[in-house]
């Protein structure tokens, strides 16, 4: 459990205050760098896992539909949007705070199962990466479809790298293969967005491993005894998934992932359907040894966990979800500038298809649009071949 | 139950062999005579008058490799053109996949007219907070007590065979519902429907939505009773119908697809498709109507009317509600999605009728495949966080 003491809150309190009087002395440009900072420092409740903390609890009656910047950060709900420049992320923001009602304080679990990275499929049905001249490149993995937005970041800029990135996922039944007759033990299935959370060929399409600041819901079935987990989940990727609050099929969640600095993230997950929510700051140092975000890619992905499942590469077998709807896709940069997962760019979007193991066929795909708000932001995820209809190998 | 004898089978098989004869010499009039089998082979009786469902196809039966005749004998939704309509095509083939386990059940009237009230169509806000043809060029916007979502329209005041809009499908999220997360103690059953449409709202931009053109419908229903002043536990159906009444068929659950096909047969008769993608349950009903126009489809979520008071029912709180796949047709091969960015076509919100604000509103694309056939419906105000009139 989280400890939540009042002590917590008074250091929070005193954090606050010392902030807020260097704000009145900082210009307005400035001033988002030092709320961000809040998100860091502000996070001062630990968890049951290392560089991990979550925020203290708001005092009775906060809202933070009408709460400063300095309080949203201090308690670890998202930042304001622009009212202006992004309305439509606005709306969704303050339809999000608005329902939230219950912060969820249990114990993080690692989930075995969820460690992530992305496998290119090797010999694919499709190019390994097609390099499109009129929209985005495709690429065939063996655990990943989605959309993925690069840029050509090296190192980590305030104004240039991607640092924000959110959805709004629906959370679908999760079942095994029709006709699968418990042939598998266990299937899983993750949603997510994240930063630096994927694969990026390069002009030589070697094989790269990103670890990522990642967000969503993970859902597994087992078979043996029956049994089907939807949890809200998030991780940097190095030190697998963790699993948070229990949802439910039905149910929608908002997910929020923001990258702070070279070594420090934001997660906030909310139901939207029952009100529970929680935000942890993560850090990407570990007993003085750091890894370094770039903010290079930020992708919206359905995957399946891997590294110690039966697939050639770990794979554990996908989970079939029929469709997986997502709305309100958006990413951002240092500099305020927005991206979308239906973005229509050769050089900044990649699309992802999931092939099973035998490389010949896709089990999870996804359709993008391009404009307007839903050619924009939403995506359609669909279970597809063996995963949805059973018969893949293992 | 339904009856489905031998008897019935034989018949089926009879009118099918028939119009095959028929079709072998009038290929450039297949597809009417290939519509007019979904009326005739819908023999089928159910417990509600004007509604029949079809025999059930031979063992083996493969709707996906199944010709035009089979599809329409055994109720099954006709093939899009795989090379003009790809994506309809693709929606088609995965529904046919996996309609696994038809559903014979008994068909349940909808509350509503089980209690004698005058259901009725979408319902104008008194006084509109939107302003209605706010944009000359794009879609016109109209705020209502009781729908959400997008209508497409043409001017046509009775059916032709070739301009009338004749099919509309969509898959769409079953989301959870839910009473208002404080709304202190409920007077009515919270509901929601979310469906796709033909003629099914006015679609007469130079008229107000007083006047009710009635509709064939084909979605999901989430109720969320009301019992002593308490919101129970949820239920959730398929629901169809030529409005009204409407009739409730298999149970869904949340988390389900659903893929809803609506089909006009003819000026006199519909089609409607449900199919539980999840479950792999589905259902076929042919339905006589007073009247097919096709004058307008739509994608709607909708709260039926009438409480007591003449007032529509209070929102059921989904949070949001997903449809993809949102296509429709004219009779002759037209090709309309809901990301329509034409004048002619109409953007609901729903509004509190108390005055609440905004109470369910839908976000369209225009773009790309999500562009043209996803929409987004949010439940927000009052519904979501409580204090709607009534409650």
């Amino acid at each position: 459990m989280h400890r939540q003491r009042k002590f917590t809150k008074l250091t929070a309190l005193v954090v606050i205050e010392g902030v807020l009087l260097s704000l009145t002395t900082l210009a307005m440009a400035a001033q988002s760098d030092v709320v961000r900072a809040l998100y860091v420092s502000a996070a001062k409740v630990p968890t049951n896992i290392a560089g991990i903390h979550t925020y203290a609890t708001p005092p009775k009656g906060f809202d933070p539909v009408i709460a400063t910047d300095t309080e949203l950060a201090t308690y670890g709900f998202p930042p304001r949007p622009d009212k202006q420049a992004d309305p439509a992320h606005y709306v969704e923001w303050e339809r999000a705070m608005k329902a939230a009602k219950t912060r969820w304080t249990g114990e993080l679990k690692v989930l075995s199962s969820g460690r992530q990275k992305l496998i290119s499929s090797g010999s694919s049905r499709l190019a390994e990466t097609v390099r499109a001249e009129t929209g985005p490149s495709q690429l065939s993995t063996t655990n990943a479809s989605g959309v993925v937005l690069s840029n050509t970041q090296t190192a980590w800029s305030g104004e240039k790298s991607f640092d924000l990135i959110l959805a709004e996922f629906s959370v679908p039944v999760t079942q095994f293969p029709f006709n699968s007759n418990c042939s598998q033990d266990y299937a899983n299935e993750f949603t997510f967005i994240g930063i630096d959370d994927s694969f990026h060929g390069g002009a030589n399409n070697a094989e790269v491993l990103q670890p990522g600041m990642v967000g969503g819901i993970q859902t597994a079935v087992w078979c043996n005894p029956n049994q089907t987990t939807y949890q809200a989940a998030f991780g940097w990727a190095p030190l697998a998934l963790l699993s948070t609050f229990a949802v439910d099929p039905g149910d929608v969640l908002w997910a929020e992932v923001q990258i702070l600095d070279a070594n420090d993230g934001y997660v906030y997950l909310e139901d939207l359907a029952t009100g529970t929510l929680e935000s942890y700051a993560i850090s990407t140092c570990e007993a003085g040894v750091c890894t370094n975000l770039r903010g290079r890619t930020a992708g919206w992905t359905v995957s399946r966990g891997c590294c110690e499942g039966p697939g050639p590469n770990g794979e554990w077998p996908l989970a079939n979800t029929t469709h997986i709807f997502v709305c309100m896709g958006e990413a951002e940069n240092g500099a305020g500038k927005l991206f979308w997962p239906g973005s229509q760019s050769p050089s900044l979007a990649e699309v992802l298809y999931m092939l099973d193991d035998g490389l010949d066929q896709s089990i999870e795909t996804v359709s993008q649009g391009s404009s307007g708000p839903e050619g924009s932001g939403a995506l359609l995820f669909s279970t597809t071949g063996c995963a949805q209809s059973g018969g893949c190998t293992p | 139950m339904h009856t489905q004898d031998k008897f019935a089978k034989l018949n089926v098989l009879a009118i099918a062999g028939s119009l095959l004869l028929s079709l072998t010499t009038l290929a450039p009039a297949q597809s009417d005579a290939v519509r007019a089998i979904y009326a005739s082979a819908a023999i089928v009786p159910t417990n509600i008058p004007d509604i029949r469902t079809y025999a059930e196809p031979p063992k083996g039966f493969n709707p996906a490799t199944a010709g035009d005749v089979e599809l329409a004998t055994y109720g099954f939704p006709p093939r899009p053109d795989k090379q003009a309509d790809p994506d309809r095509y693709s929606s088609w083939t995965q529904a046919m996949a996996s309609a696994k386990i038809r559903w014979n059940g008994e068909l349940k009237a909808v509350a509503g007219a089980e209690n004698g009230s005058a259901e009725r169509g979408t319902v104008p806000a008194i006084s509109s907070p939107l302003p209605a043809d706010t944009t000359p060029n794009g879609p016109q916007y109209q705020s209502n007590v009781n729908a959400a979502g997008v209508i497409l329209t043409n001017k046509l005041t009775k059916w032709n065979a070739k301009s009338s809009f004749d099919q509309v499908e969509s898959i769409m999220s079953v989301s959870k519902a839910q009473a208002p997360s404080s709304y202190g103690s409920c007077t009515y059953d919270y509901k929601e429907f979310s469906f796709a449409g033909i003629d099914s709202s006015y679609g007469n931009l130079n008229s107000t939505f007083d006047t009710l053109t009635p509709g064939l419908q084909g979605g999901v229903y989430g109720d969320v009773p009301c019992s002593g002043g308490i919101a129970g536990t949820p239920f959730y159906y398929a629901e169809f119908g030529w409005m009204y009444p409407l009739s409730r068929g298999f149970a869904v659950n949340p988390g389900d697809v659903f893929w809803a096909f609506v089909q006009a047969s003819g000026g006199a008769n519909g089609f409607v498709y449900l199919e539980d993608l999840t479950t792999q349950a589905y259902a076929s009903y042919s339905i006589s109507t007073p009247g097919i126009v096709g004058h307008n489809v739509d994608w709607l979520v909708f709260t039926p009317c009438c409480t007591a008071a003449s007032d529509p029912f209070p929102l059921a709180n989904t949070s949001a509600v997903f449809f993809d796949e949102a296509s429709a047709l004219t009779g002759s091969g037209g090709l309309f999605d809901a990301g329509s960015q034409a004048s002619s076509t109409l953007i609901l919100t729903m509004f509190d009728e108390g005055g609440g604000g905004e109470t369910e509103y839908v976000s369209q694309g225009s773009g790309g495949y999500e562009g043209k056939y996803a929409l987004n419906f949010h439940t927000t105000g009052c519904a979501s966080e409580g204090g709607c009139t009534p409650k």
